[in-house]
């Protein structure tokens, strides 16, 4: 199998056999916390799922961090409609990003307040937070399939940064 | 895959990478697009740094670093700054995948390796024209 071809094929599969793995011992991945200020439980019954499984922990964890960024870019929507269209890519981004852990997309947008420059740096601080979460991830991740998908996610995040870096974006 | 034979591929993508940008540089004017020439200049330095790191890891193994081929597929035609810039897009990509494959092939202190570069590698596209993409290496449209 080609470089190109491997990386192609990490997606379906390995969180798929994730999620498996933490379902057969009862235990469901949660949505992204609805309010990322609250430091709820992983899961809906409080159990720690995927305890005995450092990879569907490292899910977890990537999941609740694209949740507080999603909650955190719909937040500056909301707060600054202009602002709406340009934070639009970086909804886009984890609503894809979410799709691809098999993780719910339902989250509350923070409530924000703010200048728009005040926002913008909000955003990019917890941008620039979740790529280094998803990139540690990607190193920590025991599964090889997985540490790619994760370490893409921390790509593709960084490139949304580089083009708000030059000026294009928030 | 071994860990090492996977540092080995990554490798020789480097100095394909390498071989490419050198003739990217040599057909681009430094007086009519002196930022095409500095983004060239950029990015060769970047994977000589690289090439230079996986070959030490390598080394670091007790096993001789893949040597460079003597000739590479160049891209053609390269008449026009427009080709030239595609043309580095082309090798950006293709070093995107190639990390976003290594990072899977690897673990620790390699990975975190892999990881850094398919960063830098996805970043770089965007000097060259590139488009942000969804999951940068590992074929965004083909899942989609």
């Amino acid at each position: 199998m080609t470089p190109h071809l491997a990386a192609r094929a990490t997606r379906r599969g390995v969180v798929g056999g994730l999620l498996l793995g933490v379902t057969a011992t009862g235990c469901q991945l949660d949505p992204p916390r609805e309010d990322p200020a609250d430091a709820g439980p992983a899961t809906s019954d409080g159990s720690s799922a995927g305890a005995d499984d450092p990879d569907a922990r490292l899910v977890q964890q990537a999941v609740a961090a694209l949740g507080a960024a999603l909650a955190v870019a719909s937040g500056v929507a909301r707060a600054r409609p202009p602002l709406a269209r340009a934070v639009a890519p970086w909804r886009d981004l984890h609503l894809a990003h979410l799709a691809a852990l098999e993780a719910s997309d339902r989250v509350r947008p923070q409530r924000l307040r703010g200048s728009p420059a005040d926002l913008r740096t909000r955003l990019r601080r917890q941008e620039a937070e979740l790529q280094r979460d998803l990139a540690g991830a990607a190193v920590a991740a025991r599964s090889g399939a997985l540490a790619s998908l994760l370490a893409t996610m921390s790509a593709a995040v960084a490139q949304q940064l580089a083009v708000a870096d030059a000026g294009s974006a928030p | 895959m071994s860990p090492v034979t996977a540092l080995q591929r990554a490798l020789s993508a480097e100095h394909a990478a390498l071989h490419v940008y050198g003739v990217l540089g040599a057909r681009t004017s430094a007086s009519a697009t002196p930022d095409l020439l500095a983004a060239l200049t950029g990015g060769y330095s970047a994977h000589r740094a690289r090439r230079d790191q996986l070959a030490a890891r390598v080394r670091d193994r007790g096993v001789e670093p893949v040597a460079a081929d003597p000739a590479y597929e160049i891209p053609s035609p390269l008449d026009t700054s427009a080709e030239v810039t595609r043309a580095a897009l082309a090798v950006e990509h293709s070093c995107t995948a190639t990390y976003a494959w290594l990072v899977g092939q690897t673990s620790g202190a390699d990975r975190a390796l892999a990881v850094s570069a398919l960063t830098n590698t996805a970043v770089r596209e965007l000097t060259f024209r590139g488009s942000p993409e969804i999951f940068p290496g590992a074929g965004e449209h083909a899942d989609r």
